[in-house]
């Protein structure tokens, strides 16, 4: 076991680092700079700036450095816990991720949370109930959350709101509470408002796991020792749920580290629609102003979190299966 | 950071301002003004002493305001939102209008504001300004010519990099002299007619937006340590904590520091950080104007301001009445027929804007084209004409603006006294056979087997014009006519969709055959002549001439044709004439050549916009001018916006 | 395995010892499936729903009444016309055929749109194969007539309803079709040849290159895709034409595809490649090379069809959110992406609310395609339930 856990540590790091240098290109990829996009920006606005200030600033930022000297600065500042500064707030990045970070993953844990409450009970209905009316109805529903855009839920969700209830749906905190410390109202509050982006999120991908679920259900129901229980007079439901279920949830559990990636996307998309605190809209607005050191460091910690995740995963399922440790499969 | 500041040049006196102005400026000083009142919200921290009583709050004489309609009560809050990051403008239109002057409502006179009366020296060089006596600051410290000349030589510190202002115009180099408390003397090199519109304009904020006391501790022309305290606060050096502490101008950190002290009518109560959902400004209990009654102004107690990344729910609060006033982001031709709809429901009405540009869409063919045989081509007049004629207006206007509109070229706008119904109509009737007479002549003659017209290298003509339709997204409709409507005379149009930063990318190297903005100087045809002539870098449909004109990018500079070149010399003959009327002849000189050489193509006049007010919101004049540089609606002294219901 | 795969196709799955992949043992197999696949309703239907699409975007010049470009400024933001199919004549009479109303517009200034009013007056009557202008179909076969239309030629035909440009939509969404069902395809396609190569090596060989490449895809996948995208979109070269960026966000879609391909294959071989059947072959001195493409791959050929249906959806979601993003396809391309983003705000919700047909074809598109997959994966795997 420990001989796995320090491989995968090793591999961890190599992946980080990967990771951090594909972030670093990946914002460096458009043409210009910040400091074009950002004049480009005023003069949208009408306005202009005087192209010598412009010069003055670019050299100040060291924005006209080669691409791994400018990569060396910021993953040296990384490493003494220096994420650089935001051009765009003239703040450092710190300042500004960690509020937006806890509200991705409040909401997308909550999303997860539904849509595993959700998918669980009707995927084992489905796989126990096979090509019954109601294994179909779950297909198909599940089915359609997946296929309808977020974006166009999202928008949709808002209109009717306004239209049948006279509230308008966006942010996720009253502005009386947005600064406050955690209280009940505050979570009333906020329950309040974020129901409706976790709808959204989580009817995306509810399809996925009923549909995983009822599979590996399948796969199990049809073994030897799930016959052999049932032969032995147990009830239906205690069959089902004593062993089978729990096997057919290891695949699952595996697959937690990668949730965060993927909902993260959705959620940029939902979160620009419903005008969400999140990490989402703040990554996609420093991409598209070239705020480097903030969309670097947000699309780094996204995939560290990523990693860990698939790390923890691992590690339980190691600790579950014991061929996966001695690095048979 | 930078700042919305523009080219000294840009600022032009209009007719005779000076001198209405003055004498304005004496009518006001002498106003009477009877018992001073405050807003209830104040009484308490009155009572308990935090707060000196109202009478010395107020300056000696305090700025006199003339309601729009009546005399407003105390209280309420005007709700609207900043659309995601960057939107400073909307806090400029709100409450950041406050400079040494200002305009008139009709936008036709400057007006005394913080400065109670001015004067020149005989050519222009030297301006000596008045304060009024006893304005202070919202932390309730003095207002002085001290404070003036602090932003003067901060801004002009080689190590700040601030650039744009007629402070810092390498041509005209200037300096600040106190002369007392209240009086102060801007002394140029050259003469400078030119420099009230610049502080009369949105950018006139610059010079009176910061404290010294409070500023000058990061600076090391007041402070010897700042250097120092920057480093222990964890800057690189001074210049990077005075943009964090004390951002001048209209930059977005100054709304992130609630410390700083302002000479607005609100002030920061809830900053606007990354993160901040909302941004909120209280009144400033030391604002300097009154109604006629003698109240102190403003009239609304709070600015609250949603932060939102998304129109669409901004759309929806101003449906659902959650918006008090606004005119910006949610206000377009697309969305006037919900609004309209929504009135009742939503308890709001909508008013009318005058935008201040000339045109929805300007053609900028690119006269600095690096492909010879398409250069001559873009030189040639008669191809001009030729796409021109070959352009069905009536048929956009139609479908694109709801009808709404004329076809127009570039040039100014009916209201403007420039106004000139020849230059704005000609060549715009639809006429394709006329169309291909004049690209004929153009030497457009053969044609290749899919009807495209063959240049002389043999090359089929294709036109590809660059728009970046995420700012406007109709272009993109109005560009997919055009395309339709020339390809029946033989042109092969592409549109290419393009990120705003390529769209300026490509500006310096001249790699495009055109690109699309919107008519920017219809009205302040003087102090935005970028299409008038190669002016400024926003002339993109000659940014080489503007180069060697502005003497920006030496590299890529090149000398301009004749005539452009005798309109570059008329507006440097016109930015220093001291008289108004000069400068007027010389700018319709200017109009005269560019209505000849007809440089750009033009299609439809800039429709009227709306806005949207709650029906309790009061004072609002029913129709108002919509511009930048007049930084709509600020200009319509949102201190005196009352709700009618706000004393209940 | 350190992880497992979400689409569960990789579950170990008992070959048939006796089997062996001959020629004769393929072709029953695939009559097998096809057997198997018959049974199995939703997946029957979904098979001709997904033929019907890409025929349409395979002659969308055909079934659309318009060019996508054709517009008329007098019919900007038009409702749907009803198809009648019987008048009543002043006499009493009944005259037969399909028809639609003629439209009145006016423009209400205040509210600035039109307003339409049926004109009962004025008929257009409907015919199938109508004459058109001249257009080449599949970019080679002149025509000149179109499925349906008006038989007199410009009258206003809106089927369901028209754009703010008075665009026809059905014919906007007829187009449509076309580019997104082959961004999907194309992108697919190209996943499937980076997965099943780089996943079939992987699952044959094992050992280091193995790791290698389950690093790779773990880091591809620890990559959130919206910056991904969003990078990449805006590095492309801006002066490429519609058509080379249609292509380019086509492949870096699949780019970033092919990772969960891979992983079946891989799945796939690693269950195999210990069968007796492999062993084998491989005794008999048969090359790797020929141990996996004529072996292997017949033997899970299935599986491979289905993941990729599973797939096509996730490629069109991709393109819709790409374009919801203002990146990826742009106007004028004409994709579902594109009609939708023109469609996603609240004045057409509150409205022209026709113009979310294109929401509907992508939802209906996405459950055939998934019904597809679900049926051929069932019908593929003999010894599953």
């Amino acid at each position: 076991m420990l001989g796995f856990l320090v491989r995968r540590l090793i591999a961890m790091v190599l992946t980080i680092w990967a990771v951090s240098f594909v972030a670093f290109a990946i914002i460096q990829l458009p043409p210009g700079d910040y400091l074009t996009s950002y004049v480009a920006q005023l003069s949208a606005a009408g306005d202009r700036i005087d192209p010598q200030t412009i010069e003055a600033l670019r050299e100040r930022y060291g924005l006209g450095d080669p691409f791994i000297v400018q990569y060396f600065k910021w993953i040296s500042g990384i490493v003494q816990g220096d994420f650089g500064d935001s051009f765009e707030w003239s703040a450092p990045v710190s300042e500004l991720i960690w509020g937006r970070m806890g509200n991705s993953v409040l909401l997308e844990g909550l999303a997860v949370l539904v849509m595993w409450l959700v998918a669980l009970p009707i995927g084992i209905y489905a796989a126990v109930r096979k090509y019954s009316l109601g294994d179909y109805l779950a297909t198909v529903g599940g089915f359609i959350g997946l296929a309808i855009p977020n974006f166009l839920f999202a928008l949709v969700l808002m209109y009717l709101w306004y239209v049948y209830f006279g509230q308008t749906l966006g942010g996720l905190y009253s502005p009386e509470m947005a600064n406050s410390p955690w209280s009940i109202a505050k979570l009333l509050d906020f329950l309040s408002r974020a129901w409706a982006p976790i709808l959204v999120l989580a009817t995306a991908g509810t399809a996925q796991l009923i549909r995983v679920m009822r599979a590996n259900l399948l796969d199990e129901l049809s073994k030897p020792y799930v016959v052999t229980a049932r032969s032995k007079g147990l009830p239906e439901w205690r069959v089902v749920l004593k062993y089978p279920v729990r096997v057919a949830l290891n695949p699952l559990v595996s697959t937690i580290g990668w949730l965060l990636p993927t909902l993260v996307s959705s959620s940029v998309v939902v979160s620009a629609v419903m005008n969400l605190p999140t990490a989402g809209p703040l990554l996609l607005r420093s991409l598209t102003t070239q705020d480097m050191y903030l969309a670097g460091a947000i699309i780094l910690l996204l995939g560290i979190l990523t990693i860990l995740g698939t790390l923890i995963s691992d590690l339980i399922l190691a600790w579950i299966d014991p061929r996966i440790r001695h690095g048979g499969m | 950071m930078p700042n919305h500041t523009l080219q000294a040049d840009r600022a032009v006196v209009r007719p005779g301002l000076i001198l209405a102005a003055m004498s304005a400026a004496f009518a006001m000083s002498v106003a009477p003004v009877a018992a001073q009142q405050q807003a209830p919200m104040l009484d308490s921290m009155v009572e308990d002493g935090s707060l000196p009583p109202v009478e010395e709050r107020l300056p000696e004489n305090p700025l006199v305001v003339e309601p729009v309609d009546s005399i407003g009560t105390y209280g309420g809050t005007w709700r609207s939102a900043l659309r995601g990051t960057g939107d400073t403008g909307w806090i400029s239109r709100t409450l950041n209008y406050d400079g040494l002057v200002r305009y008139n409502r009709e936008w036709n006179e400057i007006i005394p504001n913080l400065a109670e009366s001015w004067e020149a020296n005989e050519d222009g060089t030297e301006y000596t300004f008045t304060l009024r006596e006893g304005l202070k600051w919202s932390d309730g410290t003095p207002f002085t010519s001290e404070d003036v000349a602090f932003a003067v030589e901060l801004v002009q510190h080689p190590d700040y990099p601030v650039g744009g202002t007629f402070m810092t115009d390498p041509n005209n180099p200037m300096s600040a002299e106190v002369v007392d408390e209240t009086t102060f003397k801007f002394i140029f090199e050259r003469p400078k007619g030119l420099l009230l519109d610049e502080l009369a304009s949105v950018n006139g904020i610059t010079v009176v937006s910061l404290q010294k006391a409070y500023c000058g501790q990061f600076f090391p022309g007041v402070n010897e340590n700042a250097d120092q305290l920057a480093q222990d606060e964890g800057y690189d050096n001074w210049a990077f904590m005075m943009e964090d502490k004390c951002a001048w101008g209209q930059e977005i950190e100054r709304w992130a520091n609630p410390d700083l002290p302002f000479m607005n009518a609100w002030v920061i109560s809830e900053p606007w950080t990354a993160n901040a959902s909302q941004v909120v400004f209280e009144r400033n209990p030391y604002y300097w104007k009154v109604d006629p009654e003698g109240n102190q102004l403003p009239y609304i107690d709070r600015l609250t301001m949603r932060v939102s990344e998304s129109t669409e729910e901004i759309t929806l609060m101003a449906l659902n009445g959650e918006i008090d006033f606004s005119d910006r982001h949610i206000t377009t031709v697309a969305n006037q027929p919900i609004f309209f709809d929504g009135q009742e429901q939503g308890d709001y009405r909508l008013g009318r804007e005058v935008y201040a540009f000339s045109n929805t869409t300007v053609l900028q063919l690119n006269f600095n084209h690096p492909d010879e045989a398409m250069r001559e081509l873009i030189h040639n007049k008669d191809f001009r004409i030729g796409l021109s004629h070959g352009i069905n207006r009536q048929e956009i206007i139609d479908a694109v603006y709801t009808s709404q509109g004329e076809p127009f070229q570039v040039a100014p706008r009916p209201e403007s006294q420039f106004y000139d119904e020849e230059m704005a109509k000609q060549y715009t009737e639809y006429d394709p056979e006329l169309a291909i007479e004049h690209l004929e002549a153009a030497g457009l003659t053969e044609t290749n087997s899919q009807g495209i017209r063959l240049m002389e290298n043999g090359e089929p003509l294709t036109l590809t014009i660059d728009v970046i339709s995420a700012l406007r997204p109709e272009w993109i409709d109005v560009l997919e006519l055009v395309q339709l409507q020339l390809e029946e005379i033989g042109v092969d149009v592409e549109i290419n969709n393009i990120d705003r930063t390529l769209f300026y990318d490509k500006r310096p190297s001249g790699d495009y055959d055109a690109q699309i903005w919107q008519g920017d100087g219809g009205l302040d045809v003087i102090q935005e002549p970028r299409y008038y002539f190669p002016a400024n870098g926003e002339s993109a449909w000659a940014f080489q001439w503007q180069a060697w004109y502005n003497g920006t990018d030496p590299e890529i500079a090149s000398e301009p044709v004749d005539w452009a070149k005798r309109q570059m010399e008329l507006y440097d003959e016109l930015k220093a004439s001291p008289e108004a009327e000069d400068r007027n002849a010389l700018m319709e000189e200017i109009l005269a050549i560019a209505k000849e050489e007809f440089p750009l193509i033009g299609i439809g006049l800039f429709p009227d916009g709306y806005y949207i007010a709650k029906n309790n919101l009061r004072n609002v004049p029913d129709q108002m001018s919509q511009a930048w540089l007049f930084p709509t609606p600020a200009p319509y002294d949102p201190f005196q916006w009352y709700y009618a219901d706000a004393g209940q | 395995m350190a992880t497992t795969d979400t689409q569960n196709l990789t579950k170990p799955v008992a070959q048939p010892k006796t089997s062996k992949p001959t020629l004769s043992g393929r072709e029953s197999q695939f009559a097998m499936t096809w057997r198997r696949f018959k049974q199995h309703q939703l997946a029957l239907v979904s098979l001709w729903i997904v033929v019907a699409f890409y025929l349409v975007a395979l002659l969308a010049e055909f079934f659309a009444p318009f060019d996508p470009g054709d517009y008329n400024p007098r019919y900007t933001y038009a409702p749907p016309q009803g198809i009648e199919f019987v008048f009543v004549e002043e006499d009493g009479s009944w005259t037969w055929g399909p028809y639609v109303n003629g439209y009145g517009t006016e423009i209400d200034p205040e509210a600035m749109r039109r307003i339409f009013t049926i004109d009962e007056e004025v008929r257009h009557p409907l015919g199938f194969f109508v004459e058109s202008e001249p257009y080449m179909l599949l970019g080679i076969i002149p025509m000149s007539h179109k499925l349906f239309g008006t038989i007199e030629p410009r009258a206003p035909l809106y089927v369901i309803g028209a754009d703010r440009l008075g665009r026809d939509q059905l014919s906007r969404l007829i187009h449509g079709t076309r580019i997104s069902l082959s961004i999907g395809l194309v992108g697919v396609v190209l996943s499937l040849i980076f997965g099943v190569i780089i996943g079939g090596f992987s699952g044959y060989y094992g050992g280091w290159f193995d790791s290698a490449v389950q690093r790779t895809i773990e880091f591809i996948r620890s990559l959130p895709t919206i910056p991904l995208w969003l990078g990449l979109a805006a590095a492309l070269p801006q002066n490429w034409s519609a058509l080379q960026n249609y292509f380019a966000i086509t492949v870096i879609l699949s780019l970033l595809g092919w990772t969960e391909l891979a992983r079946v294959v891989r799945g796939r071989f690693l269950a195999l490649r210990t069968e007796d059947f492999v062993t084998a072959a491989q005794l008999d001195g048969a090359s790797d090379y020929r141990v996996i493409v004529r072996h292997m791959v017949p033997s899970f050929m299935s599986h491979i069809i289905a993941a990729t249906t599973l797939a096509i959806p996730g490629m069109i979601l991709a393109e819709t959110a790409l374009s919801f993003l203002g990146l990826g396809l742009q106007a004028p391309i004409v994709s579902w992406g594109t009609l939708l983003q023109e469609a996603q705000n609240i004045r057409t919700l509150a409205s022209a609310p026709w113009l979310l047909a294109p929401g509907v074809v992508v939802v209906v598109a996405i459950l055939a395609m998934n019904f597809l997959g679900d049926g051929l994966r069932d019908a593929a795997d003999p010894y599953g339930k």
